[in-house]
């Protein structure tokens, strides 16, 4: 069998990767070689410096593709790289500009104190996470995806648990790890199933071979799928923190330096949703529900009680909550639970992708915890401490700061006029339109119940509120913040200002984005672009449903992985 | 026909769990007992224990171990490269160095960190 070398072509897409790659090795190397006998906060401050010019350099390494005329981003034409199993488009580049600016902040953020001695690796890891982040979203095949959800969330494990010092550190990052192994296997496991029925990794041919046309089998009686299916949201929902596998967030967010925290609220979830609904939809869109019935077995019932639990629990827990970065995981988790509500849109609306506000609210959401956790960072780099009750007499003492704080939160809350009401607006509004009259009823009590949280949700953001205009200074008074925290503060609070009066060119943007192929559940063979179509070889003598469970798990190898290449798109 | 193929696997597991057994009942019914006060002492070499037995002690060997993982799945990665060399051509030979530079950096920071020096 010859083999394809991937061309040049293929690692030019992969620019941003391979920079922020070598980027890591290299700031951990300059570490090691030349900074020794520099203190420790000298250390972090250049290497913190040079882990930003490394993120710069692959964000502008993102237009490589368009400078020397190979992508075709311009026109939205999709590439399939290495084989098939890496994405490279519009929806990929946006995202991953998106991600680096993110995490430019984070690691200005992280300056802010001197959280270890050890910069260059955690620097370093936080480079590689954004990696795995990246290629997390640009994956278009099983194992891609599971070996970089694992780099993503390794090194996120090992940062979590960077402030040796502290005890509650290491008790985040150990939850984080113990939590995330058991679910990164239950997920493969899950994974491995969907191969063993479908005989493919590629997603876009696992939801060909799903689909109604190819198969009439659904999840009924289908042992094995309805594993899969269950073990993969397991492994999602961990991921994304969702009710009930998000035990661990709490506790890693609180131990976690504020900057990592600000970093597993943001770049981790927003990549871990976009992989969630790529799944989801591309994958296991034909098993959403039955033909025609949203109440036939499927996982847009397992989904949507998910999604009610997830944003009525964290909404509640957060209302208990004194601890600012503990609230701020309760709430993150709320988000992801109205975040599954635009999910499930998605994949109603087949056909036409309503992805858009989903990622309209990943924007925002991601925009508005950046400054929430930089707010964390100050109050840890003066008091110690992360109480809301230290945040007492901030607002008065820095009313400029104290208005963003305001403005960051009335967003979260989802107030007409900023970014957040938007992002709730559009993702409601698109899930109340899509499908039949029985989907309506469906979507109807899951937006009904969003917007009732949302309204809890306005007591514990007030609370900081509160704390901040309402109650005298107390206790050791915070210093002036650094130039970075005020930056991330007045930054996200620009988004969520400037995008609530003008959500239109934000809007827009999200929905070219979400015409991206890996949206769309692929019904018939022309949909799959250049993806050639895998055989789920039919069974002559079994009944319908069983057809799938006596195939290849069951009676040995009958379907072949399909070793085709891809047609190459770019041939002209 | 998948409950017919777990009946094999059953019988491995329970020859196995057997043949571990198997020896300590043996041993139970035909051995002799005569105790004695050196038998029942805690095992150390033959020696006699000296100090507390629930010390902490110094695992520094750790990081050799892992090092040692490192090269070693290095070579595991080596041999099946080597093998299909002939087919895969120059890109593989480039890959492969691209790989073993990666982990010569792994090496150096190692060294650099002062991890291989016995303390």
């Amino acid at each position: 069998m010859p083999v394809n070398a991937p061309v040049l072509f293929d690692f030019i897409h992969l620019a941003p990767e391979i920079i922020l790659s070598l980027w890591g090795l290299f700031v951990v190397m300059i570490d090691v070689a030349l900074l020794r006998r520099r203190s420790s906060a000298t250390r972090g401050r250049i290497l913190g410096v040079m882990s930003i010019i490394g993120a710069l350099a692959a964000l502008a390494s993102i237009y490589l593709p368009d400078m020397m005329d190979l992508g075709h981003a311009a026109s939205n034409v999709e590439e399939s790289l290495f084989q098939g199993t890496i994405l490279g488009g519009l929806l990929v580049e946006r995202l991953t500009a998106l991600l680096l600016i993110l995490l430019i902040f984070v690691i200005a953020l992280s300056t802010t104190w001197d959280l270890t001695e050890h910069w260059g690796e955690y620097y370093a890891l936080l480079l590689w996470a954004t990696v795995g982040m990246i290629l997390l979203i640009a994956s278009e095949e099983l194992l891609t995806l599971f070996l970089t959800l694992e780099m993503m969330t390794i090194c996120l494990y090992i940062v979590t648990a960077f402030e040796k010092d502290q005890r509650r550190s290491a008790e985040g990052g150990l939850k984080y790890f113990v939590y995330g192994s058991v679910s990164s296997a239950l997920f493969l496991f899950g994974l491995s199933l969907l191969y063993g029925l479908t005989g493919t990794t590629r997603l876009a041919a696992i939801g060909l071979a799903l689909a109604p046309a190819h198969t009439s089998i659904g999840l009924v009686g289908n042992v094995a799928g309805a594993m899969a299916v269950l073990l993969v949201l397991v492994g999602f929902g961990f991921k994304i923190s969702a009710v009930p596998f998000h035990q661990w967030a709490p506790d890693a967010y609180e131990g976690a330096p504020a900057p990592v925290s600000a970093w597993l609220a943001t770049g981790s979830k927003l990549a871990s949703i976009v992989a969630l609904m790529k799944v989801l939809v591309q994958a296991l869109g034909p098993w959403a529900h039955g033909v025609n019935d949203i109440s036939s077995p499927g996982w847009v019932g397992i989904v949507a009680v998910i999604s009610a639990l997830t944003m009525t629990y964290g909404n509640f827990a957060a209302l208990a909550q004194k601890n600012l970065k503990r609230m701020l995981a309760y709430s993150s988790i709320a988000h992801a639970g109205y975040m599954l509500v635009g999910v499930l849109a998605v994949v109603v609306g087949a056909g036409k992708s309503a992805a858009g506000p989903v990622l309209f609210y990943l924007v925002v959401y991601s925009a508005a915890n950046i400054g929430a956790f930089s707010i964390a960072a100050w109050l840890y780099r003066d008091k110690g401490t992360d109480q809301i009750e230290d945040l007492n007499g901030l607002g008065l003492k820095y009313p400029i700061l104290g208005m963003c704080v305001l403005l960051l939160m009335l967003s979260l809350i989802g107030l007409p006029g900023l970014a957040g009401f938007w992002g709730k607006f559009f993702m409601f509004s698109e899930a109340l339109s899509q499908g039949d009259d029985r989907h309506k009823l469906t979507f109807l009590w899951l937006v009904g119940l969003g917007l009732m949280n949302s309204v809890i949700s306005a007591f514990y953001y007030v609370r900081v509120l509160r704390a901040m205009f309402l109650r005298p200074s107390t206790g050791r008074p915070l210093q002036a913040p650094t130039l970075t925290i005020r930056l991330a503060v007045i930054g996200s609070a620009a988004v969520a200002l400037i995008f609530g009066l003008y959500p239109q060119p934000l809007s827009t943007e999200t929905d070219a984005m979400a015409e991206s192929r890996i949206f769309i559940t692929p019904s018939r063979p022309a949909e799959l672009l250049s993806v050639s179509p895998v055989r789920v070889v039919p069974r002559p003598n079994a009944s319908d449903d069983t057809r799938l469970r006596a195939g290849p798990i069951g009676g040995g190898p009958s379907a072949p992985p399909e070793p085709t290449p891809v047609p190459d798109s770019r041939a002209k | 026909m998948i409950i017919y193929n777990y009946v094999f696997i059953g019988m491995l597991l329970l020859g196995a769990i057997g043949f571990a057994l198997a020896p300590v009942i043996v041993m139970g019914i035909l051995a002799p007992r005569k105790r004695s006060s050196s038998k029942a002492d805690t095992y150390e070499c033959g020696l006699l224990t000296t100090g507390e037995t629930w010390v902490r002690f110094r695992i520094q060997y750790y990081i050799y171990a892992i090092m040692f993982l490192v090269f070693d799945v290095e070579t595991v990665f080596l041999y099946p490269w080597a093998v299909a060399y002939e087919r895969l051509g120059l890109f593989a030979l480039a890959e492969m160095v691209v790989f073993l530079l990666i982990l010569a950096v792994g090496l150096a920071y190692a060294w650099g960190k002062g991890v291989l020096k016995w303390v």
